[in-house]
């Protein structure tokens, strides 16, 4: 191997499985032309690409933003050269089940806001369910055009020290970041032509128009006439580039709560040529600021009267109001279940051993190996709410210890997995870094799965924590559509 | 097309243009060295200024960046960049000058090659409209004061981009008078106050506002009176009637729209 150039004293991580080496200075067999090429770059001309990077996503203002930040508010994502690649025969794999898994959350909606079968069989616990935070009782009853609840899927996926792909958590609700999925491939065609030219990697830039269609396809106008918008909570919400570059790329209006209004049971957006109706909307807000008349009376981000005009079916709302219920992190234990139950099949993809504490005996075991397990809230995203025992102090492990005391069906306990490392550019040299990996599932009257999807990774050192507003950084993820030569 | 893009990109192009306008002329006071008191009242090297300035017009930007081309967003946010960072705090006033013009020249550009001529457009153009005309007022009702200085017709025209083209119709031989006349009347030069003023109707036309304008009573006033000292009660007039446009579009009508 070249490693005498940029690869030269590449730092694994111990213990994870790497995504580049299947042993020292032994790539996987499907990424070796790929990793050649990388490694043989000159070390300094890389970190000048990777400079450029920096300079280019700024200059287009690819952001996020971040409050109270040194920086300013408006930060970019870091963003490291060595892409996550992923061979044809995983993808095959991980596609197929990511369908499976979304169909069944989807099925499971549909039954849990209908005839809850799914509790009467007690396949899933009734209490747990109910005493969920994402449960709204008002939503029983109400069903999503097409009855599709689950437009949009972020399936956070880890790997495994075995290198096989498990399920780490689900975002149904808004889940973000695929804009810098889309960038970060814009960047790296710039960077790399000549390598990306060679290699048979499949596209992802036709998400927004994939999604655009997906949507359309569930709405009762016809597409000649279809309005569709991106609502938005407005220029400080840490997502609100994504908000404008997919408005733009899908061909939607950007719109925020006071451009809309619902009269007689539509909704509304205000023009300069007049009120036009509106047949869908792309929501980027949580559901219980949606409408005060339904949700939230105190919200000021809502649209009063929305949900009149979702429950008579005038309008798509993605992803629709109640998925929360399914991407508590409580259900995920049940999803395995749910897969059988509503299918009659076996989970393609695994997920991770989970502790419930609202179990008595589970939460005792907790307890008492505080310093064994993540915990995690089982509402919260974005890295926050959570302890990861292992890396904890005493005095960490003993405000958790009050906090699952005092609310013990607000939290689950998973055990600390190794997760997967990459080679990241670092001003020390290339060092192995723990990766994830949150492709997106889009359903209309069908599913499909974005090649890759958004690998993160986390920068700090020794950290698991890949989250954005923590530290974390990401990569372009490269699906190879076959296995090929430079 | 909501109303709150209008806005915004009204607001967009009255801070680019003011910054672009306040650039030039700062640029051609630099260049010429005229150091004239009271030559023009608000010449000054306060680049904070500026950078306000772009700031604002970047931060409105953002707020209709799903309507224009990545381009012009990637010029005026490059601008931003440039124009808070350290290296522009340690060039001359010139280059600092000369690089807010290099990419407020290309965004113009941009904004008349690759927007379709809609309600968006016409709203920046009188937005830029408004700035221009604003900054000619200025300009000529400070040159009206200080009419023994010739240096000043220089100055006026530069500042306007009007001097080649003033020079190919006066073979250079420039006076007080022709460059009034020049600068308000001039029917086929594009940065005259004729010229901008009928642009600015059509687009206002466009938008459905009705505010009166006009410039008939200056003209009169310019052809009638060589002496030019009855003109600065005209040209406040139009400076007022601008003004009050101005003030109408930004309190009054895109806040109703809005509302």
């Amino acid at each position: 191997m070249g490693c005498n150039k940029c690869g030269n004293d590449y730092r694994a991580v111990s213990g994870a499985y790497d995504e580049y080496f299947k042993s020292s200075q032994h790539p996987h067999t499907h990424i070796e032309p790929i990793v050649s090429y990388l490694l043989e770059k000159d070390f300094s001309a890389l970190l000048h690409l990777q400079q450029t990077s920096e300079h280019l996503f700024r200059k287009r203002g690819v952001t996020f933003n971040v409050y109270h930040h040194e920086d300013g508010i408006e930060k970019i994502f870091p963003f490291d050269l060595f892409p996550r690649i992923i061979s044809s025969k995983e993808w095959t794999v991980i596609e197929a089940g990511l369908k499976q898994r979304v169909k069944a959350l989807n099925l499971f909606l549909n039954d849990f806001y209908g005839p809850q079968e799914i509790i009467k069989d007690r396949v899933i616990p009734k209490n747990l369910i109910l005493t969920s935070k994402c449960y709204f009782t008002k939503l029983q009853g109400i069903s999503p055009p097409g009855n599709v609840y689950i437009h949009i899927a972020g399936i956070d996926l880890i790997r495994l020290p075995n290198g096989e792909f498990c399920v780490l958590e689900d975002n149904l609700r808004t889940p973000s970041g695929v804009s810098y999925v889309l960038q970060n491939r814009l960047m790296m065609k710039s960077l790399f032509p000549d390598l990306m030219e060679t290699q048979n990697i499949k596209p992802v830039d036709s998400y927004p128009l994939m999604l655009a269609d997906a949507l359309a396809s569930l709405s009762s106008t016809t597409d000649q006439d279809l309005c569709a918008v991106l609502l938005t909570p407005g220029p400080y919400n840490a997502a609100y580039y994504e908000h404008q570059f997919l408005a733009k790329e899908m061909g939607y209006l950007l719109v925020r709560h006071d451009d809309l209004d619902v009269i007689d049971d539509w909704v509304y957006v205000k023009t300069a040529k007049g009120r036009r109706k509106v047949d869908i909307i792309y929501r980027r807000i949580d559901e219980e600021y949606l409408d005060p008349e339904f949700f939230r009376a105190d919200t000021l981000l809502g649209i009063p009267g929305l949900m009149r005009a979702y429950r008579l079916g005038h309008v798509v709302l993605a992803n629709a109001p109640g998925n929360g219920i399914a991407d508590d992190k409580a259900i995920y234990t049940f999803i395995p279940a749910m897969i059988r139950y509503y299918l009659h099949e076996e989970p393609i993809l695994k997920q991770i051993e989970t502790l419930l504490c609202n179990d008595a005996a589970q939460l005792d075991h907790v307890l008492q190996h505080l310093d064994r397990y993540v915990i995690k809230r089982v509402d919260a995203s974005g890295g926050y709410g959570m302890l990861i025992g292992p890396q904890s102090t005493r005095e960490q492990q003993l405000e958790f210890a009050r906090l699952l005391r005092l609310n013990p069906r607000g939290y689950i306990a998973q055990p600390l997995i190794e997760l997967s490392a990459c080679p990241t550019l670092q001003a020390g040299g290339l060092v192995g870094k723990r990766v994830d990996l949150r492709p997106y599932v889009v359903t209309g009257k069908s599913t499909w799965v974005l090649p890759g999807g958004l690998t993160r990774v986390a920068l700090e050192e020794n950290s698991y924590i890949v989250n954005s507003s923590q530290g974390g950084g990401s990569k372009d993820t490269w699906v190879l559509a076959t296995e090929g030569a430079l | 097309m909501k109303y709150r893009t209008l806005y915004h990109g009204f607001w967009m192009q009255r801070y680019l243009t003011r910054t672009l306008m306040e650039a030039r002329i700062l640029k051609v006071y630099q260049t010429y060295h005229l150091d004239h008191p009271s030559i023009l009242r608000y010449v000054k090297e306060d680049r904070a200024l500026f950078i306000g300035n772009i700031k604002k017009s970047r931060d409105n930007c953002l707020l209709v960046r799903d309507m224009i081309c990545d381009d012009v967003w990637y010029q005026l946010n490059e601008l931003w960049l440039w124009a808070s960072s350290n290296e522009a705090a340690e060039v001359g006033i010139e280059a600092f000058c000369d690089n807010i013009l290099t990419h407020g020249h290309l965004i113009d550009g941009l904004f008349e090659d690759t927007l379709r001529r809609d309600e968006f457009f016409h709203t920046l153009k009188v937005g830029k409209l408004l700035e221009k005309m604003m900054s000619l007022c200025d300009v000529l009702l400070q040159f009206l004061q200080q009419q023994d200085i010739p240096e000043q017709s220089l100055i006026v025209l530069e500042s306007f981009h009007a001097k080649d083209s003033f020079c190919k119709l006066y073979h250079r031989k420039w006076n007080a008078q022709h460059v009034l006349r020049y600068l308000i009347g001039d029917a086929l030069f594009p940065n005259s106050m004729r010229e901008e003023m009928t642009t600015l109707e059509n687009s206002l036309h466009f938008l459905g506002v009705s505010y009166p304008l006009s410039l008939a009573a200056l003209l009169q006033q310019l052809d009638n009176d060589g002496s030019l000292v009855n003109l600065t009660s005209a040209l406040s007039s139009v400076q007022q009637q601008i003004e009050g446009l101005g003030e109408y579009l930004a309190v009054e009508h895109f806040q109703e729209l809005i509302s």
